[in-house]
């Protein structure tokens, strides 16, 4: 039977690195997919998964289970995002539709059969190509809040604990952020 | 319900996040308000579409060589844990101790004598008597005012003098 997070945080807290290993393996895909969504570039997003889990360890004494872990690893990540972007506000991003190591198109999610139909392709392209340019034209807090809840699938009260902002707050970011979104992809949608 | 009652919470309907009674509220005027049935729809679409391209994105990181990075930075890490904990788990009492023996030197009077100031003649024919080695011995000083004399008695054997 797998170990329960609290398990295995109070096993890291005394030093077992295996325990802490777990930890990463079970949550460094979730918190990759916050950091790419706020940063939009795959290395810069690497970056900030690493750095997430070497704070997280250091502090680790501080996590005393009143929230749940991953909220906990949430902040942090969002945290270390924002200071990235206050740091390197000149870096320039890669967008995300095309691989720049082989130009080809992003992997299908998993579970998504491939898509045959040349137009079908075509068509997945631009959207995302647009989703990416309407996410990126978010500020961070609009952008978190879109992927926390979105992609991550929060619900209200963990947005407001990693945000560290009222319920109300995120409701309204939510709906905003959503509308921007929603002008932005007109008609892909 | 109204439109403008239901507009600020089609966000949470979709989300899953509205009690009860508003939840069935809302869903009975979307049923009656294509309006509003038309923003819910937009926002399901919004969903499935962010849902689908966002998940994508995130398995293409490399996150293959993230513990081989992370494992330096953990040893880091229990090395200063070590530390903290020596820190916190040092005896009280040595504590105490420590704060007693500071408080001590800065608050008991100094017992060490000042060295004499250095004799300075005042006159012609005074003289100045610097040290005077004697094992045991008394002396004693006698000064005879109206002669003007100053009698200086050494007794090197500790006897009473006369």
């Amino acid at each position: 039977m797998a170990s329960s997070d609290w398990e295995l945080v109070q096993r890291s807290q005394a030093g077992d690195h295996e325990a802490f290993r777990e930890l990463v393996e079970r949550y460094q895909r979730k918190i990759a997919a916050l950091a790419l969504g706020m940063l939009r570039n795959r290395e810069d997003a690497s970056d900030v998964v690493q750095e997430t889990f070497a704070k997280a360890y250091t502090n680790l004494d501080r996590f005393k289970g009143d929230s749940a872990l991953y909220t906990w690893l949430y902040r942090i990540a969002f945290n270390l995002c924002v200071d990235h972007q206050r740091r390197d506000s000149r870096h320039t991003t890669v967008p995300l539709e095309v691989d720049e190591r082989g130009g080809s198109p992003l992997p299908l999610p998993e579970g998504e059969p491939p898509r045959d139909d040349p137009f079908e392709r075509t068509r997945d392209s631009e959207i995302r190509q647009q989703l990416d340019e309407a996410i990126r034209s978010l500020t961070p807090e609009h952008r978190a809040v879109i992927l926390l809840r979105e992609i991550e699938g929060l619900s209200y009260e963990e947005i407001s604990h990693v945000l560290q902002v009222p319920k109300g707050t995120v409701m309204s970011r939510l709906h905003y952020a959503r509308r921007q979104l929603q002008n932005r992809l007109r008609g892909a949608l | 319900m109204t439109c403008e009652e239901a507009a600020p919470l089609l966000d949470a309907f979709v989300d899953a996040e509205l009690e009860g009674p508003t939840l069935i509220d809302v869903a009975r005027h979307a049923a009656s308000c294509k309006a509003c049935d038309d923003t819910l729809q937009a926002l399901i679409a919004l969903h499935e579409t962010l849902g689908r391209h966002g998940l994508a994105d995130a398995d293409s990181v490399d996150l293959s060589g993230l513990w081989n990075s992370l494992q330096p930075q953990l040893a880091q890490a229990d090395a200063r844990r070590a530390w903290r904990r020596r820190l916190r788990f040092t005896p009280a009492w040595a504590g105490a101790l420590a704060v007693a023996a500071s408080a001590l030197f800065f608050l008991s009077p100094q017992t060490a004598t000042p060295p004499p100031p250095a004799a300075r003649l005042v006159r012609p024919d005074q003289a100045v008597i610097e040290r005077i080695d004697s094992e045991g011995g008394r002396f004693e000083l006698r000064r005879d005012r109206k002669i003007g004399t100053t009698l200086i008695m050494v007794s090197a054997t500790g006897d009473d003098l006369p």
